[in-house]
C-alpha cells in the first residue's frame, strides 16, 4: 500500500464531511434560503456525536442523535429566517457563533477523550478486490457510500425527475410565481432548510466518527465555510461539488506530508492551501462564467424573504 | 372594527428601541439562569462582575482597551453595510494590519512620532491589501464577498504563524517586543481610543454632512436610482471596501503598538468577527457605535472574569451569537404594526 | 463547582485598592508576604483538563494540593490562550486576590508582564525561561527519559525511522528529540528521527494528521511531547508502536503502547505552596529528577522482557550518575558543537537550541 493510495483513501474520508455539509447547503439554497450557519452546525454535530458515542458506544445511535439535534436547530433556524423573515445573513452568522459557542461550552468535559467506537470500513464484496481502486473507493465505511453515491442520486432523482423537485426549484427561482400556481412556498422552504441543517449537523458527526475520533475546540476550523464555498464553486451542480469535495479532502490529507518529505514549502503554506484554493475556485469560475452566466448562476430568489403581500 | 398587522417598509425608531430593550432583558435573564444552574448565586455573581468591571482600575482599563479595536472594526463593518456588503474579513485585515505595523516597528531605525505614523500607515496598508482581492473579485466578477473575505481570515492566521516562527521570530510563538509605544493616557490605556473615536466622529460627519456621504446613501438605498442620477456604484463600492479594510488594519496596528507590543497568532481574539455584531447593534448610525462597542467590550471583559471563576469562556460566543440572532429577529419584528380600521358607517 | 463566597470577592476587590497593584514598583522584593491559610491559588493550563495527558496530570496534582491544604481556595483555569487574553486573565486573578499563580506551559512573556506589576504575588511556570524575583519555573529532566526511550526504540524499530510529533520548535522539544536521537544512535547509527511541528499543544485533529503523515513516510515508532494521546489510535490502526508523554494511567493493554513518562507534580506543588505559606518561597527553578520525582516504567504488555531488562540496566546506570550527553556531539549540519571530554549539564540541556545529527525537520 503506497503513499498515494493512502492519501486518496484519506482524502475520500476527509472530503466526506465537506461534501455532506455542502449537499445540505445546496438543498437549502435551492429553495432560496442562504444558511451561513453551517460552521456552527457542524461543530454542534461533532460535539453531539462524541457525547452520544461515549454514552451509548454505538456510532449509529450517535448519528441518529446528531440528526435529531440537527432537526431541532433546523426548526429554530427556519422559524427565525423563514417564518419571522429575519435577515438570513445575520441569522446564519448568529448560528455560526451560537453553534461554536454551545459546542465549546457543552463539549468542554469531553475535550480530548477518544471515541470508543467509530464507523468500521465495510468493503463491498467483489468490487473491493480490485487492486487499488478497490481499496480507495470500495473499502470505505457505509457513510462514505451514502454521502458520495446514495444521497446525491436520491436528490438528483427527486429534484430533476419529479414534479415536486420542479416545485422546489421554482420556489428558489421565483417564489411569487410558484405561489401563484399554488405551491406552498413557506412550507417547502421550511422543509428544505431543515433538511439542509440536518445534513450539516450530520457532517460534523461524520467527521468525529470517521476521521478525527475526538473533540477539541476549533475542530471544524472553517470546514463549514468551505462547504458553503463548495456550493458556489461547484456552480450548483452536485457532481462538481462532490469532485471538488474530494479535492479539498485531498488537500486536508496532504497537510503534513510536505513536512515529512522535506519539500521546500513551509508547512504553514500547505496548511493554508485549503483556504487559498477555496478562494481561487470561488473567484476564477466566476470570471469564466461571465459569458454564459445564465447557466451557472445562483437561484434567483436566494436570500430574499418571501412576502405574500408583495406579490 | 377590523384589526390586522401591517408591515412598514421602514421600522420606526420607537419600535426598534422597544424590541431591543426586550432582547437585552431576555439575554440578561438567560445569563442569570445559566449562572444559577451552575451553582453560582446570580446576584452575588452579578455584583462581582459589575464591581470588578467598573469598580476596579484593571476592569475599566480592560473595557477601554477592548473598545478601541471594536470601534474601528465595528466602523469598518458598518461602513460596508451601507452598501449591503458584509465584511466578514475584518479579522484577517486586523491581522495583516498588525503584521505590517510590527514589521515597520521592528525595522524602523529612528524612534518617535514618525515611526508610529509610519506603523499606522503600514497597518492601514495591510488592511487595504487584504481586502483588495475580494473587492476586485466583487466588482469584476460579482463574487460573493462573504466567503472570499472569510477565507482570507484563515490565510492571514497562517501567515502570522509563519512570520512569528520564521522571519519575525522572537521568543516562543511571538515576535520580539517592538520598540515603539503609543503614548499612554491613563494606566495601560493608550491614545488609540482617541484615534478610534476620532475616526468614528469623522465618519459620522462625512456620512451626514457631505455630498459624498449623501451620494453614498443613495447608492445604498437603491442601485438603480444611483445609476439613474449618474453615480458609479462600483466606484463607491471600491472606495468603501478599501476604507473598511483600512479601518480594520488600523485597529490591528493600535492593538500591536498600543496594547500588546508584539505579534502573536492569537492577537485578534475574534475582535474582527465581533465588529459585525457591533455594527448590527449600532443600526446604521456611526455615533451609536460607541455604546454598542462599550456593550461588547463589557461582555468580553465579563468572559475573562467568568473564566477566573472557572466558568467556561465559550459563554461569550453564546451570548454574542444569541444577541445577534435576537437583534436580527427584533429588527424584523419592528417593521410590523398592529392597526385597527373602523368600517365606514353607511350613509342613510 | 465552587460556590462564590461574598468575602472572596470583597476581599479580592479590596486587595486591588491596596498599594499592592498600583504602586507595585516601589514594594521591596524581599517582602513577599505569607500566604494565609485561606488564601487563594490559581492553576492555569494551556489545554483542557481532560486531555488524558499533560493537562490531566497537572489537574491531578492540583487535586492533591487541595486535599493537602483544604482551606486554600484553589482554582484551575483551562484553555488559557497564548495571547493578551492570558495577560488580562492573570491581572484579573490578581485583582481578585490570588496570591500564587501556577501555569503549565510557556507563558513566558505574558507572565513576565504581569509579574512586574504584582510583586507580592508569586508566579511559577512549567517550562519557563525567565527568572525574576517573583517568577520562577519548574520542569522535569525529561531528556534522560527520552534518551532511554530512544534506546528502546532502536531495539524495536525495523525501518530505522522514528517519528516525533512536536508542537513548536522550542528548547524542551529540541532536548527531547536530541535525546531520542542520541539514545537510538547509541545502538544503531543508521536511525533517523523525523519531526513534525503541529503549531499547538492540544489539537487532536492535527496530531492525528501528523501521525498519519509520519506513518506514510515509514516511521514505525511514534513519540511526542503533545498534551494529548490521540496518535496512539493511529499507531493501533497502522500496526506500529508509540510512546506516550505524561500519562498517569497509560493503556498498557493496547498493542501499540510501549512506555510512558509518569510524572507526579503534587509533591512539588505542595512543597512550593508550603514554602509560600512559611514565607520562604523564592523563585529558584525546580528541576524534577528521574527516579525521584517521576518515573518511566509502566510497560505495555506487548513488550518483551529482554527489552525491559536492557532498558532497566541503562536506567540504573543513569541513576548512578552516568551522563549520556557527552561529546563529541555534531549538529545536523555536521558541525562539531560539543567537543569530546565535555559533558552537557542540565542547564545546557534545558536550553538546547540546535538539533543533533540524525534529526530531520527540526
Amino acid at each position: 500500500m503506497d503513499i498515494a493510495t493512502n492519501l486518496l483513501y484519506f482524502s475520500i474520508i476527509n472530503g466526506g464531511g465537506i461534501v455532506l455539509a455542502s449537499i445540505g447547503e445546496w438543498l437549502s439554497e435551492r429553495s432560496g434560503v442562504l444558511n451561513l450557519g453551517i460552521e456552527g452546525l457542524m461543530s454542534l454535530g461533532a460535539v453531539t456525536a462524541i457525547i452520544a458515542v461515549l454514552s451509548f458506544h454505538n456510532p449509529w445511535i450517535a448519528l441518529i442523535i446528531t440528526c435529531g439535534v440537527g432537526a431541532i436547530c433546523g426548526i429554530i433556524f427556519a422559524i427565525c429566517a423563514i417564518i419571522i423573515k429575519a435577515n438570513q445573513v445575520l441569522c446564519g452568522l448568529a448560528f455560526t457563533m451560537l453553534g461554536i459557542g454551545i459546542a465549546e461550552f457543552i463539549g468542554k468535559p469531553y475535550e480530548g477523550i477518544i471515541a470508543t467506537e467509530h464507523l468500521q470500513p465495510m468493503p463491498i464484496p467483489f468490487l473491493s478486490s480490485i487492486s487499488t481502486i478497490g481499496y480507495i473507493v470500495f473499502s470505505q465505511n457505509i457513510m462514505v457510500y451514502l454521502i458520495y453515491i446514495i444521497i446525491p442520486l436520491t436528490i438528483y432523482v427527486v429534484f430533476f425527475k419529479t414534479q415536486h423537485g420542479l416545485n422546489v426549484r421554482a420556489v428558489g427561482e421565483n417564489p411569487e410565481a410558484a405561489d401563484a400556481v399554488g405551491v406552498p412556498v413557506t412550507r417547502i422552504r421550511f422543509f428544505y432548510s431543515c433538511l439542509g441543517t440536518i445534513l450539516g449537523t450530520l457532517a460534523g458527526g461524520y467527521l468525529i466518527l470517521a476521521s478525527v475520533f475526538t473533540w477539541s475546540g476549533g475542530l471544524i476550523a472553517g470546514q463549514g465555510w468551505i462547504a458553503i464555498a463548495l456550493v458556489m464553486l461547484g456552480r450548483y451542480r452536485l457532481v462538481y461539488m462532490i469532485l471538488s469535495g474530494v479535492f479539498f479532502g485531498f488537500i486536508t490529507a496532504i497537510g503534513f506530508e510536505g513536512q515529512v518529505f522535506n519539500w521546500p514549502i513551509p508547512p504553514v503554506i500547505l496548511n493554508s492551501l485549503l483556504y487559498i484554493f477555496a478562494i481561487i475556485f470561488a473567484i476564477f469560475p466566476s470570471f469564466l462564467a461571465k459569458n454564459n452566466s445564465k447557466k451557472w448562476r445562483a437561484p434567483a430568489a436566494l436570500c430574499t424573504p418571501f412576502f405574500r403581500s408583495n406579490r | 372594527m377590523q384589526t390586522y398587522i401591517r408591515r412598514l417598509s421602514i421600522a420606526p425608531l420607537s419600535f426598534v428601541t422597544l424590541y431591543r430593550i426586550f432582547v437585552f432583558t431576555i439575554i440578561l435573564l438567560l445569563c442569570v439562569l445559566t449562572a444559577w444552574g451552575y451553582g453560582f448565586h446570580p446576584l452575588s455573581l452579578t455584583y462581582m462582575i459589575l464591581s470588578v468591571s467598573f469598580g476596579t482600575r484593571v476592569g475599566l482599563e480592560g473595557i477601554l482597551l477592548y473598545v478601541t479595536p471594536l470601534l474601528l472594526t465595528g466602523a469598518a463593518c458598518l461602513l460596508a453595510f451601507r452598501l449591503w456588503i458584509v465584511n466578514n474579513g475584518a479579522e484577517g485585515q486586523f491581522l495583516l494590519g498588525s503584521l505590517m505595523s510590527t514589521w515597520v516597528g521592528l525595522h524602523c531605525n529612528f524612534s518617535g512620532w514618525l515611526c508610529i505614523v509610519l506603523a499606522g500607515l503600514a497597518g492601514i496598508a495591510g488592511g487595504v491589501l487584504w481586502i483588495l482581492v475580494p473587492t476586485l473579485a466583487k466588482i469584476y466578477a460579482g463574487v460573493n464577498e462573504i466567503l472570499t473575505t472569510l477565507m482570507l481570515n484563515f490565510i492571514a492566521t497562517f501567515i502570522i504563524i509563519y512570520c512569528v516562527t520564521g522571519p519575525l521570530a522572537g521568543s516562543f510563538t511571538s515576535s520580539p517586543i517592538i520598540p515603539i509605544h503609543l503614548p499612554l493616557l491613563w494606566g495601560n490605556v493608550h491614545i488609540g481610543i482617541l484615534i478610534a473615536l476620532f475616526c468614528v466622529f469623522i465618519l459620522a460627519w462625512v456620512s451626514t454632512h457631505t455630498k459624498w456621504g449623501y451620494e453614498l446613501r443613495v447608492c445604498g438605498a437603491s442601485t438603480q436610482a444611483a445609476h439613474y442620477i449618474g453615480l458609479s456604484v462600483n466606484q463607491y463600492l471600491f472606495i468603501i471596501m478599501l476604507i473598511s479594510g483600512g479601518l480594520s488594519g488600523l485597529a490591528g496596528m493600535l492593538e500591536v503598538v498600543g496594547t500588546v507590543h508584539r505579534l502573536q497568532p492569537g492577537i485578534s481574539n475574534g475582535l474582527g468577527y465581533l465588529g459585525i455584531v457591533v455594527s448590527i447593534l449600532a443600526r446604521n448610525s456611526f455615533l451609536s457605535l460607541i455604546p454598542s462597542a462599550l456593550l461588547i467590550a463589557f461582555i468580553l471583559n465579563t468572559s475573562i472574569i467568568l473564566q477566573t471563576q472557572q466558568l467556561n469562556n465559550a459563554i461569550t460566543l453564546i451570548i454574542t451569537g444569541l444577541l445577534l440572532l435576537l437583534i436580527a429577529i427584533a429588527d424584523e419584528l419592528a417593521h410590523y404594526q398592529y392597526i385597527k380600521i373602523y368600517p365606514k358607517q353607511k350613509e342613510i | 463547582m465552587e460556590i462564590l463566597k461574598r468575602r472572596h470577592f470583597i476581599g479580592g476587590i479590596g486587595s486591588f485598592f491596596l498599594p499592592s497593584y498600583a504602586q507595585a514598583e516601589t514594594t521591596p522584593l524581599s517582602s513577599i508576604s505569607l500566604l494565609p491559610q485561606d488564601g487563594s491559588i490559581a492553576f492555569c493550563y494551556s489545554g483542557p483538563k481532560t486531555d488524558g495527558g499533560w493537562g490531566t496530570l497537572h489537574e491531578r496534582g492540583r487535586l492533591e494540593v487541595s486535599k493537602y491544604f483544604p482551606k486554600l481556595r484553589i482554582t484551575s483555569i483551562e484553555n488559557v490562550p497564548y495571547s493578551i487574553q492570558a495577560t488580562r486573565l492573570f491581572r484579573y486573578l490578581i485583582a481578585e486576590g490570588v496570591q500564587m499563580i501556577i501555569t503549565n506551559s510557556n507563558y513566558d512573556n505574558f507572565l513576565h508582564d504581569v509579574s512586574n506589576y504584582a510583586q507580592n504575588v508569586s508566579f511559577t511556570e512549567c517550562n519557563g525561561h525567565i527568572t525574576t524575583a517573583n517568577l520562577g519555573w519548574f520542569y522535569l529532566d525529561h531528556w534522560y527519559a527520552f534518551y532511554i526511550f530512544g534506546y528502546i526504540s532502536a531495539l524495536i524499530t525495523k525501518t530505522n525511522k522514528l517519528g516525533f510529533i512536536s508542537s513548536f520548535p522550542i528548547p524542551s522539544v529540541y532536548s527531547a528529540v536530541n535525546a531520542i536521537t542520541l539514545g537510538a544512535r547509541k545502538i544503531n547509527p543508521l536511525i533517523n528521527v523525523q519531526v513534525i511541528h503541529t503549531g499547538s499543544w492540544f489539537n487532536p485533529k492535527v496530531t492525528i494528521q501528523a501521525a498519519n503523515a509520519l506513518c506514510d513516510q515509514g516511521c514505525d515508532i511514534l513519540l511526542s511531547i503533545m498534551n494529548d494521546m490521540s496518535y496512539l489510535r493511529v499507531a493501533e490502526q497502522r500496526n506500529i508502536k508509540a510512546f506516550l508523554y505524561n500519562n498517569m494511567t497509560p493503556p498498557i493493554r493496547s498493542k501499540a503502547y510501549i512506555n510512558s513518562i509518569l510524572c507526579d507534580f503534587s509533591n512539588m506543588y505542595i512543597q512550593q505552596i508550603q514554602q509560600r505559606m512559611n514565607g520562604t518561597w523564592n523563585s529558584k527553578p525546580v528541576l524534577l529528577k528521574l527516579g525521584q520525582d517521576y518515573n518511566i516504567f509502566r510497560w505495555g504488555t506487548s513488550i518483551s522482557s529482554t527489552i525491559r531488562y536492557q532498558a532497566t540496566a541503562l536506567y540504573e546506570n543513569i541513576l548512578r550518575g552516568y551522563n549520556p550527553f557527552q561529546g563529541p556531539i555534531y549538529n545536523n549540519k555536521r558541525q562539531l558543537k560539543v567537543t569530546s571530554n565535555t559533558t552537557m549539564k542540565n542547564i545546557d540541556l534545558y536550553q538546547w537550541n540546535w538539533a543533533v545529527e540524525g534529526v530531520t525537520g527540526l
